[in-house]
């Protein structure tokens, strides 16, 4: 998988198959619809490619959205690397891109990329004030030489599978739903920044993980977490949450590795949240915290070893 | 009371800076080699194709591959042979081919076919079914497995007829995504926790979808951090031991206990554990082992907590 940040300078020297969106979170409709590219370009032999917009355009065209991703561009590159795409062309979506005429959007997709296929949703669109629809695209492939195709959209356990129903699901904690979703377990990744070291106190030293602007993580609450330091995985328990004592109203994520006894200072690592144990709690003594924490890392390790 | 390990005289700081992290010892070659198995040949084939090139005497391989499966099969050797219970330990990664409307006995291609049924699962069944096994799930290995019911293996028991009720094992599915549809053909990567069969997955797969499926290729794409495309084939492998070059492909055996606290010890502390002496240390670890290192950067035990406090023993000497 080549990545593509600048279009300017690619010349392709065979046609591609392509599709086009936020491809934000890379869940299983996106995987069936990358499927589906991948296939129809082995099966004419062309190349495969997928356009990543980023930032989102809700986020771009209205900076007061609420919406939070569900994947840092780093991410969605990572996810996107084993299903098999020849490019990913990661496209910076901004106001003035948003201004830009349908017909000007296509123009380099079809000069610089070769476009021979395109493959889109029913309700899919691009250009300014979404003018490039499907019927726009249609005729517009007719005058320059590419096939445009709708793909339905699937539904999976009875239900469509979309970024901002996965959004919903993190954002409730529901983490069964979202894992079958999205084919793996929900995960943040961050930097693991200076705490206030009240858990070291406590004695149970955490972690404290500094998470892209606007990325999406799970409702308050604790969870049992798998957590990737360097080349290994550990369990862990994490707390989501916001910390009325210490707080500038930011919301935490703060990760007790099991059997790990190191210095994460300014590492990067990744947490998956495998379930939610409970809510934040009050507690009305320190001692009462601490035996609670105690009985949440039991039950997130009876969790992550299965008994 | 200073600290033995480290000799601070109250606050231990249990870790020198890292020195740089050595392969082999003096003696010979120690360490893991990150083999692409061939297709077609038994794990063991492996090991004694390597025991032969390299005249090495201790060589083993960490997590069997099936014949008919490909892609990364590590080799122990030297010191090395005793952190393969640790290798064996780690997360896996596997792209899998499964034909679906075809059940086997073994739940693979190599075994007799039992059953075929007409496949008409929609794609949307087919992923669904998949992604419902990821997470933590009791699996029931297949028959045909080396894994031991009182002390006999089950693909003896099945080679002669003998039917033994299989107990499901507690494994973990990942992520499971799915890479291409063909029907019949399904083909998927799988990352997955150690002792998961896939071809239990393209079984459990089959009768999730009520026609069966058996597994028809399968490539091992990582075990923990050693990925396939750091893999070498066997060919160069050999090459490298004619050429006298094959460390270069060696990976220090510590490589396997990167999940334990590393502590660098005094030359006078490295000396004691090399013997197999117990250790004290004021600080206290999370962990149940510590790997230690010489100053040297050489890697020479795993220390285990001990029954007194601040007491690790030399649970495995790596150097002498």
């Amino acid at each position: 998988m080549e990545i593509i940040r600048d279009l300017n300078p690619v010349h392709l020297d065979r046609p591609t198959v392509l599709t086009i969106g936020s491809f934000d979170g890379i869940h299983r409709g996106h995987q069936y619809l990358i499927n589906r590219v991948v296939a129809r370009a082995q099966e004419i032999g062309a190349a495969s490619a997928l356009v990543t917009l980023h930032p989102h355009p809700k986020v771009v065209l209205r900076p007061t959205s609420p919406l939070h991703y569900l994947s840092t561009i780093e991410e969605r590159l990572d996810w996107l690397a084993p299903l098999g795409l020849d490019y990913v062309v990661v496209f910076p979506f901004s106001l003035e891109t948003s201004q830009v005429r349908a017909r000007d959007f296509v123009r380099p997709l079809v000069e610089r990329l070769r476009l021979g296929e395109i493959f889109c949703g029913k309700d899919f669109a691009l250009g300014y004030k979404r003018e490039g629809n499907v019927e726009f695209l249609r005729a517009l492939g007719r005058e320059r030489g590419f096939a445009v195709t709708v793909v339905e959209p699937q539904a999976f356990d009875g239900q469509i599978v979309s970024s901002s129903r996965v959004r919903d699901l993190i954002a409730h904690g529901e983490m069964a739903a979202a894992t079958r979703m999205l084919g793996r377990y929900p995960s943040v990744r961050g930097r693991v920044i200076e705490g206030d070291k009240r858990g070291r106190t406590l004695g149970f030293p955490t972690a404290n993980l500094a998470v892209a602007e606007r990325r999406l993580i799970p409702a308050d609450g604790i969870y049992a977490v798998r957590v990737n330091i360097g080349a290994a995985w550990f369990g862990g328990a994490a707390n989501i949450g916001i910390r009325p004592t210490f707080d500038k109203g930011q919301r935490l994520i703060e990760v007790f590795v099991l059997d790990f006894d190191g210095d994460l200072y300014d590492q990067v690592i990744e947490v998956q949240f495998v379930k939610r144990l409970r809510a934040e709690m009050k507690f009305d003594s320190v001692n009462a915290l601490i035996e609670q924490m105690r009985r949440d890392v039991l039950t997130a390790r009876a969790v992550l070893e299965g008994k | 009371m200073p600290c033995e390990t480290c000799g601070a005289p109250h606050a231990c700081p249990f870790q020198l800076s890292m020195p740089p992290r050595v392969a082999s010892s003096a003696r010979g070659l120690d360490g893991i080699f990150n083999v692409n198995k061939p297709l077609g040949k038994t794990s063991h084939h492996v090991v004694h194709t390597i025991r032969k090139i390299s005249g090495l005497a201790r060589v083993g391989h960490a997590g069997t591959l099936d014949p008919m499966a490909t892609g990364v099969l590590l080799i122990c050797v030297g010191q090395a042979v005793r952190v393969t219970e640790y290798l064996i330990d780690h997360e896996k990664k596997y792209r899998a081919r499964v034909r679906l409307g075809i059940e086997t006995d073994t739940y693979d291609a190599e075994g007799a076919v039992v059953a075929q049924r007409a496949v008409n699962a929609t794609r949307a069944q087919i992923e669904n079914a998949l992604a419902s096994f990821v997470g933590k799930i009791a699996q029931m290995p297949p028959a045909y497995s080396a894994i031991k019911k009182e002390g006999v293996r089950l693909y003896d028991l099945a080679r002669r007829g003998i039917a033994v009720e299989r107990t499901p094992r507690p494994i973990e599915i990942f992520s499971i995504i799915v890479r291409a549809i063909a029907l019949p053909d399904v083909e998927f990567d799988v990352h997955c926790s150690k002792g998961t069969y896939v071809r239990s997955l393209a079984h459990d797969l089959g009768e999730a979808l009520g026609c069966g499926a058996t597994l028809t290729a399968l490539t091992r794409t990582a075990s923990g951090q050693f990925a396939l495309d750091d893999a070498i084939t066997l060919d160069e492998l050999r090459a490298a031991f004619e050429n006298k070059s094959a460390e270069h492909y060696l990976n220090p055996l510590d490589e396997a206990l990167l999940q334990f606290q590393a502590v660098v010890v005094t030359e006078e502390i490295a000396r004691r554990v090399m013997l197999g002496n117990s250790v004290n240390c004021e600080r206290e670890y999370a962990t149940r082992l510590l790997r230690a290192y010489a100053p040297s950067g050489q890697c020479i035990a795993l220390l285990e907590r001990g029954r007194r406090a601040g007491e690790w023993k030399p649970q495995k000497v790596f150097a002498s």
